[in-house]
């Protein structure tokens, strides 16, 4: 036994990026004292640096004066028209429409101020006006379009230097403490250096993200697990709507670790076009202008592709292509981001097209809390940004979930005097689960890194974009093949704790597995399509039957306990019953 | 690319190194399938996924956004997940930091270093609501700054990174807020305390390996440089930034008595004074001066043909006063391909020396008149040919800044390096020479200018009329010396040891029998100092090799 380091905070934030940077950031100033653990390191890991968009709502044109009442009530209408617009695109009815309404209403009055202050620079052209997309001028830019998440967790990394915030970086928390049905803090691993904090905490945040890697293709950081499901679920809470996962049909298809580039459908800045895909046999098969109303055209680009590849006119593994070519030059050099890549391996976008492939992306859901106050269904464990249900993620959105998880977390640190006592077995026993991976028995075992690997594989063949009872099944066999095969021959060359990232690999390893069954479990449940998530097998949209949060909690006996509970839909509802998966546009 | 296809195999030998375990790094190697485009990140992906092998490297994003996955690749500053593989490839860590393991660095000082420098805004005017009144003509410079990712890079390739100057990218990261028209922080004084500005010696490596573009040394390093003198700090620093700032009007002086200063430059207590008063370290061999500087070996020789020149010499300094060797071997390679060579006469230093040291206004002066005489050549069509790279860089790369105008850029655009001119001359079919006994093998070190200009192909062209067999680049950065920095006495040792990283080890590794090459006068100079070798101009080794072809007479 090695024997934890004890730490004492009021408020623990497990993640490091923009809603758990915002939630540390903003509880220090209301001078409480506050523990980040970062699996990475602040502000160059997990998936903010990769938004590509400041926001999904147009900047307000003039921050300054309230406009005229008339006026006023119409952009308030018009408002509430397009956050539940993009609600619905982008959740497919199953975002929290309440929590939404407050976060587009604070996005629109606050963050651009609140991050243009703080000296992020919103794109501009060489006169002064913003640059946004033409005609709608719904979208805005940090620096370039596809830079937004880098620059504002630069920005919020240099804050945060300028604080007395305890920032454990290349620490990852591996079980959140409990007692009495209560979170009281969390162990967390420091594989830099090989020690194990136990950290007693009056309130813990987390922010784990999403984007996680998870498929052979993915979107997701090095770092990305899935390990927020598995903390909150193993400490009881709720787990909502996990089958609901994202893929990008436009992300490119080669080199492989570019697979996390995409070519956005998003419209565009500086121009009025919008990226198109063509099939194997140069026809174009999807336009984003063809929805020039949707601000977040990827689960139609999706359903688009489904129909070429059924046809065999396209892959999931490539063979289909992104067309930039009637984007105007100055838009895609001075305003685009990803132009540089390709360039860089000599494909001029201006003149050709991009081959892409499948890449598994964001969830819709993910550990169940409350909109208004960011707790979960365990007292002292919040949740703050695309870790939760409410939203599938976004800037402005996570950011105002971190504001909001340290305003409670103020209230639970006034209300809770005393910091409980760890429970010394549950530690104990904790110690015992992450030291024991470390490991150079058995001889002929498997390194985690290829365990992990052997799970990517399983989900990329198994469950991607286009699923089947059958399909499902067999990921589900495979899992558990590598579940009782694989993880326990996990083993190192050296158990060495110095930068052991075999040792995180064990601890992913295993984190993965538990979060794919669950996800597996939630997809078989759901016999219908929505959204991001397709069924060949029962090709419709079902809002009568399937309309529903399907929520997972450990039962009695540990095993997942899954029900299906309505949906408020206090402001928008979708106008069909019943239809054919690719005739709705959400 | 290279010419790796899908399915070759990758040759990667990797640096593996417990310091917590290990006595000693050891060097493993891997052979991996090559993929479309395959990247160096997944070659190292390749080692741990599919054999097995623990390997300890960073990376978190795989995408050039979180600068985390730098390493050393066959010696070079490179982004594991931007750059190709190689068909052979040694990956190590990033040079001049510590280890923790394998190819795993560790960062703290500069993330302590660029938290020192406050890198938060500190508003000049309070903010008055968005959207604030910016242009994006206004942010320019910043913007490019905010490509930043912290990668490591320029610091790991920084000859003066140390003690005394953080280093590129903390600079960078100062400039962003410098150059930032709403900050009103003194930006620049902390580039020089805590940053170091003033360490810089301009070699521009930075700008050189920045995977994301950034002009590290021409935006963010010269902005904050600008803004010190702006301020009325910094400065010439003392007698010796003088001394070398005004090296040409010193050697002009010094060539007339020679052989009294060259002998006073040999003598022990000589250097000891030179040392104590002007800081110039006493283990250095100061440069000798000739005793018929190069323009005037020209002007007193009979002249072969009346024509008008068809290319002429942009003599640099030490061509003229320290080496006229070169430029007397450039002359005869250059006749004997059947051009007529003719002298920039009056032309004056390029101003890199004086601009080093902060005085830009006697820079500009000097650029200024550099530009007219030079531009009555180009506009004619006859070409400019320099042998220094430092020099044809600041003419290149700084003038168009500097002076400004058409002429400037007429210039900048015309000048080439002696070696790119026989390089494209070759190509063109116009340099019809046949070899004659050249070396068989050559080492070429390429200058850090020469590198920043992508100058160091033409530089291996064109020493391939010799008909050498082998002709290899060593893999270098800096030789160390950074113009005037290496002779400075607080920078030799650390200069030294920049050598010792890759170019010493693969000069002494050289048989005697294989000819050193080096376009650069410190570079010689460093060479020398540290492995008693003698590296040659690729002038001079063209010249003892090539003869002209009797049967081509270019103006016949």
């Amino acid at each position: 036994m090695t024997g934890a380091v004890p730490l004492e905070t009021d408020v623990l934030v497990i993640g490091g990026g923009v809603a758990g940077a915002r939630a540390a950031y903003d509880a220090n100033r209301a001078g409480l004292s506050v523990t980040m653990v970062i699996k990475g390191l602040l502000g160059k890991s997990g998936c903010s640096i990769f938004a590509g968009n400041l926001n999904y709502f147009a900047p307000p044109k003039d921050g300054n004066g309230a406009p005229p009442p008339e006026a006023a009530a119409e952009e308030e209408d018009l408002r509430v028209r397009r956050t539940m617009a993009f609600l619905a695109k982008y959740t497919h009815y199953l975002g929290d429409q309440e929590y939404m309404l407050r976060a587009s209403g604070w996005s629109q009055r606050e963050f651009f101020d609140w991050i243009e202050s703080r000296g992020i620079y919103i794109l501009r052209d060489d006169d002064g006006e913003i640059v946004t997309d033409l005609p709608r001028r719904t979208q805005a830019w940090g620096v370039r379009m596809g830079m937004s998440g880098t620059v504002v967790m630069d920005m919020l990394r240099n804050l945060i230097f300028d604080t007395d915030i305890r920032v454990l970086e290349q620490t990852t928390a591996t079980r959140l403490m409990t007692r009495d049905g209560e979170v009281i803090g969390a162990t967390a691993l420091d594989y830099a250096s090989g020690r194990l904090f136990a950290i007693r905490a009056r309130a813990v945040v987390l922010a784990t993200g999403h984007s996680n890697y998870m498929s052979i293709r993915a979107t997701g950081t090095r770092d990305g697990s899935a390990s927020g499901w598995v903390l909150a679920y193993e400490a009881g809470a709720k787990i909502q709507n996990i089958e609901m996962q994202w893929h990008h049909a436009s992300d490119v298809a080669f080199p492989a670790t570019w697979m996390r580039l995409h070519l956005y459908p998003n419209p565009l800045p500086g121009t009025e076009h919008r990226s198109q895909l063509f099939n194997a046999n140069g026809e174009m098969f999807f336009d984003s202008n063809w929805l020039p109303e949707n601000p977040v055209p990827y689960i139609m680009q999706l359903k688009h592709l489904a129909k070429e590849v059924d046809a065999g006119r396209a892959r999931l593994d490539g063979g289909y292509y992104t067309n930039f070519r009637h984007v105007e030059r100055n838009s895609l050099e001075n305003y685009i981001y990803q132009t540089q890549f390709a360039r860089k391996i000599g494909i001029d976008l201006g003149e050709e097209m991009y081959e892409n492939a499948v890449t598994w992306h964001m969830n819709v859901g993910g550990v169940r809390v409350n909109g208004a106050t960011m707790e979960s269904d365990v007292p002292g464990l919040l949740a703050a940004g695309s870790v939760t249900a409410l939203v599938t993620g976004g800037l402005a959105n996570s950011m105002f979930e971190g504001l909001t998880a340290a305003e409670t977390a103020g209230r639970r640190v006034e209300s809770t005097p005393r910091l409980p006592e760890l429970d010394a077995d549950q530690l104990a026993a904790e110690e015992r689960r992450v030291f024991g991976l470390l490991r150079t028995e058995p001889a002929r075992g498997l390194l985690p890194g290829q365990v992990k690997k052997r799970i990517r594989l399983a989900m990329w063949e198994h469950m991607n974009y286009i699923k089947t009872e059958a399909s499902m099944r067999a990921a589900q066999a495979e899992l558990e093949r590598i579940e009782s095969e694989d993880l326990p021959r996990m083993r190192m060359n050296t158990d060495t704790r110095n930068f052991n990232y075999d040792w995180v690999d064990a601890l992913d390893a295993l984190d993965m597995m538990k979060a794919l069954q669950m996800q597996v479990r939630f997809s078989l449940h759901r016999k219908e399509s929505r959204g991001c998530f397709f069924r060949k097998d029962h090709p419709v949209t079902d809002n009568r039957r399937w309309l529903k949060h399907l929520v997972g909690h450990r039962g009695e006996g540990g095993e997942l306990a899954l029900e299906a509970l309505p949906v408020d839909l206090p402001y928008a509802v979708p106008e069909e019953e019943l239809a054919s998966f690719f005739d709705v546009d959400y | 690319m290279s010419d790796l296809r899908i399915g070759d195999t990758v040759s990667l030998t990797v640096e593996k190194y417990d310091p917590s375990r290990d006595p000693a790094p050891r060097l493993e190697t891997y052979q991996v399938p090559c993929t479309r485009e395959m990247r160096v990140l997944e070659a190292l992906d390749y080692v741990v996924e599919e054999l097995g092998e623990s390997l300890s490297y960073q990376w978190f994003c795989g995408v050039k956004k979180c600068g985390m996955c730098g390493v050393m690749v066959n010696g070079r500053q490179t982004l594991g997940c931007w750059e190709p593989v190689q068909p052979e490839m040694v990956v190590r860590p990033l040079a001049g930091f510590p280890v923790v393991r394998d190819l795993v660095i560790d960062r703290s000082r500069y993330f302590a270093d660029v938290r020192s420098l406050e890198p938060w805004m500190q508003r000049k005017r309070a903010y008055v609501g968005f959207p604030e009144a910016i242009t994006g003509a206004q942010l320019a410079a910043a913007a490019d700054t905010m490509h930043c990712i912290e990668c490591m890079l320029c610091v790991s390739a920084c000859p003066a990174n140390g003690e005394r100057f953080m280093g590129p990218a903390p600079m960078v990261q100062l400039a962003r807020f410098a150059l930032d028209p709403r900050d009103g922080a003194d930006r620049a004084s902390t580039a020089l305390v805590p940053g170091g500005i003033d360490h810089c010696i301009g070699c521009r490596q930075c700008s050189h390996v920045c995977p994301a573009g950034i002009r590290v040394f021409e935006g963010a390093i010269e902005g904050l440089k600008r803004q010190i003198r702006e301020a009325g700090r910094g400065g010439p620093r003392s007698m010796r930034s003088k001394l070398f700032a005004r090296i040409h009007d010193i050697a002009g002086l010094a060539c007339r008595v020679a052989p009294l200063v060259n002998w006073a430059g040999r003598r022990k207590i000589v250097r000891r004074v030179l040392e104590t008063f002007l800081g110039i370290d006493r283990r250095r061999t100061l440069p000798a001066f000739a005793s018929v500087p190069f323009d005037r070996w020209f002007s007193g020789r009979a002249k072969r043909r009346g024509d008008a020149p068809s290319v002429v010499l942009f003599h640099d300094t030490f061509v003229t006063w320290f080496e006229p060797e070169i430029g007397q071997a450039a002359v005869r390679v250059l006749e004997s391909a059947g051009y007529s060579v003719g002298l920039a006469d009056g032309r004056r230093c390029c101003g890199r020396p004086m601009l080093s040291e902060g005085a830009e206004d006697h820079a500009r002066a000097a650029a200024e008149h550099n530009v007219r005489i030079l531009a009555s050549f180009v506009r004619r069509g006859i070409p400019v040919v320099g042998f220094e790279p430092s020099c044809v860089s600041m003419v290149r790369d700084t003038y168009p800044e500097l002076v400004g105008g058409d002429d400037a850029r007429l210039v900048a655009g015309a000048i080439v390096t002696f070696e790119e001119f026989v390089a494209a001359e070759s190509r063109a079919g116009r340099f019809n020479v046949r070899t004659a006994s050249g070396p068989r093998r050559i080492l070429v070190h390429g200058h850090c200018h020469q590198k920043a200009m992508n100058a160091v192909g033409p530089t291996l062209d064109a020493l391939a009329l010799t008909g050498a067999e082998r002709i290899k680049e060593i893999p270098t950065t800096c030789c160390g010396m950074a113009g005037s920095n290496g002779y400075e006495a607080e920078h030799y040792e650390r200069s030294l040891e920049a050598a010792e990283v890759a170019l010493f080890p693969a000069v002494r590794a050289a048989p005697a029998s294989v000819e050193i090459a080096a376009a650069g006068t410190s570079c010689r100079q460093q060479i020398r100092t540290g492995t008693g070798r003698e590296a040659r101009h690729p002038a001079e080794i063209l010249a003892d090799a090539l003869e002209r072809h009797p049967a081509r007479d270019r103006f016949a």
